[in-house]
């Protein structure tokens, strides 16, 4: 069946030529130009028009298309599908992968700290003994406070027999002056006398001098030793706090290794 | 060598601890005067000086305190070491004189640890006044005299003599906070 749009149009074209041969024959030369410029549009359009499929074709082509779509959703579906359940697998064995990794590590990590806990503690026992050992020393600094205060002592009574011997040499002195008074009282008989007291006196006084001189350096002794001493001791002291410090410290260590 | 600034943080140590601890209270005045006089003062008759040290890797310091032997000294003295009351003997005075002086340089010598980190300190010793004529002999780098009274009656007198190795470079500072501090000093444990 012909459609009436088609007929309509191929009327149309009939009419449009007769009209053409009409106007040609009577000489019209100008609209006879014109219907052919329009016959040859018209003749352009019933080439267009007759190259168009018809309804029922594209109908078919559309429903072809449309099953080749459905179909490639359905395959794109599936491939969907298909890579996230591979997805989920990788995912899955990553993870696994990732624990087993890490397991690995911490199993690794927790022997490497506890070979160092068994080094450290190996370490610990004999580093403690040494401080504990070493704290030891004020012992030590305590025998030479008693052997200072020993020297001191001794010094004291070195002093008091110098002062005694002084004492002594100072009553030679006067002995020697009154022997040289006497001497002097006894004249000529007494010179010998005399130089004899001379004599005495003036080892009395070199006596003297030389008991002044050992007390100032018995003094000056006194100063040396007792300052060495407390040089000594007050260092003894800085070594122990020094000492307490570390064993502090050690025995923070030592707790935060167990911790871990 | 010890450097100024070490030098003038250990005199300001000392005279800061004289000041906290040779008062026995608020009302207590106490005038602190320096001297780098190295000259002793005029020979009185022969009397005890306490000696003590305080020790580090590179330097130690002698102090030599004089006390005054007399009515008003003892009496402040018994005060400070809560004594108070008691007429103190010839062996509670000589106790008062070590408490007092292990006061002084144990507050200077926990304030040296703060900025040297490690020192020491000696127990106290008694010496013969006459000893202190001969200090040079220790051949101290630097010696700084501190003389205190206290109420307008009590004295004390402290030589600092600071000896230390020429061969090592010491230099410090003391914080100025610590200054401030008005804690009082402990008794050090020997």
């Amino acid at each position: 069946m012909v459609p009436t749009a088609e007929i309509q149009i191929g009327a149309g074209i009939v009419a449009g030529v007769l009209c053409g041969l009409g106007l040609a024959y009577f000489g019209y030369v100008p609209e006879r130009q014109r219907n052919r410029q329009q016959l040859a549009a018209q003749q352009k359009l019933i080439a267009e028009l007759s190259t168009r499929a018809p309804n029922d074709e594209v109908a078919a082509q559309q429903a072809a298309l449309h099953s080749e779509i459905v179909g490639l959703q359905q395959q794109l579906v599936t491939q969907a599908d298909a890579h996230s359940a591979a997805l989920s697998l990788a995912d899955k064995q990553s993870s696994l992968q990732c624990e087993s990794l890490l397991s690995a590590a911490h199993d690794q990590h927790a022997q490497q700290i506890k070979q160092l806990r068994e080094l450290l503690s190996a370490d610990y026992k004999p580093l403690m003994q040494n401080i504990e050992l070493l704290m030891g020393f004020a012992k030590t600094v305590e025998r030479w406070h008693d052997e200072m205060q020993s020297i001191l002592d001794n010094t004291q009574n070195i002093k008091r027999q110098n002062d005694e011997f002084s004492r002594i040499v100072s009553n030679v002195v006067m002995l020697a002056l009154n022997a040289a008074i006497e001497a002097a009282r006894a004249g000529e008989a007494g010179r010998g006398f005399a130089v004899v007291a001379d004599g005495v006196r003036e080892l009395a006084n070199t006596a003297m001098k030389l008991s002044v001189d050992y007390k100032k350096n018995l003094s000056k002794n006194d100063l040396i030793t007792t300052t060495t001493f407390q040089d000594i001791q007050a260092s003894g002291n800085m070594i122990r706090n020094v000492l307490f410090g570390l064993k502090a410290t050690t025995d923070k260590i030592h707790a935060q290794l167990d911790a871990v | 060598m010890m450097s100024t600034d070490a030098v003038a943080a250990i005199k300001r140590l000392f005279e800061q601890s004289l000041r906290e601890n040779c008062i026995s209270g608020p009302e207590d005045e106490c005038l602190i005067t320096n001297s780098s006089e190295t000259v002793l003062p005029e020979e009185r008759d022969q009397h005890q000086v306490v000696v003590l040290n305080i020790s580090s890797y590179a330097f130690r310091i002698v102090i030599l305190f004089e006390f005054n032997e007399d009515a008003e000294t003892s009496a402040h003295l018994a005060k400070i070491s809560h004594r108070d009351g008691k007429s103190l003997q010839r062996q509670d005075l000589l106790d008062a004189y070590s408490e007092f002086v292990n006061l002084i340089c144990g507050k200077v010598n926990r304030d040296l640890g703060k900025s040297i980190f490690h020192s020491g300190l000696s127990t106290p010793f008694f010496l013969e006044s006459t000893c202190a004529r001969y200090l040079s002999i220790l051949k101290p780098s630097h010696t700084h005299i501190l003389d205190a009274v206290v109420n307008r009656n009590v004295h004390f007198c402290l030589t600092v003599c600071i000896c230390a190795a020429d061969d090592v470079s010491i230099d410090f500072q003391v914080d100025p906070a610590m200054q401030v501090e008005t804690t009082t000093g402990e008794m050090e444990l020997f």
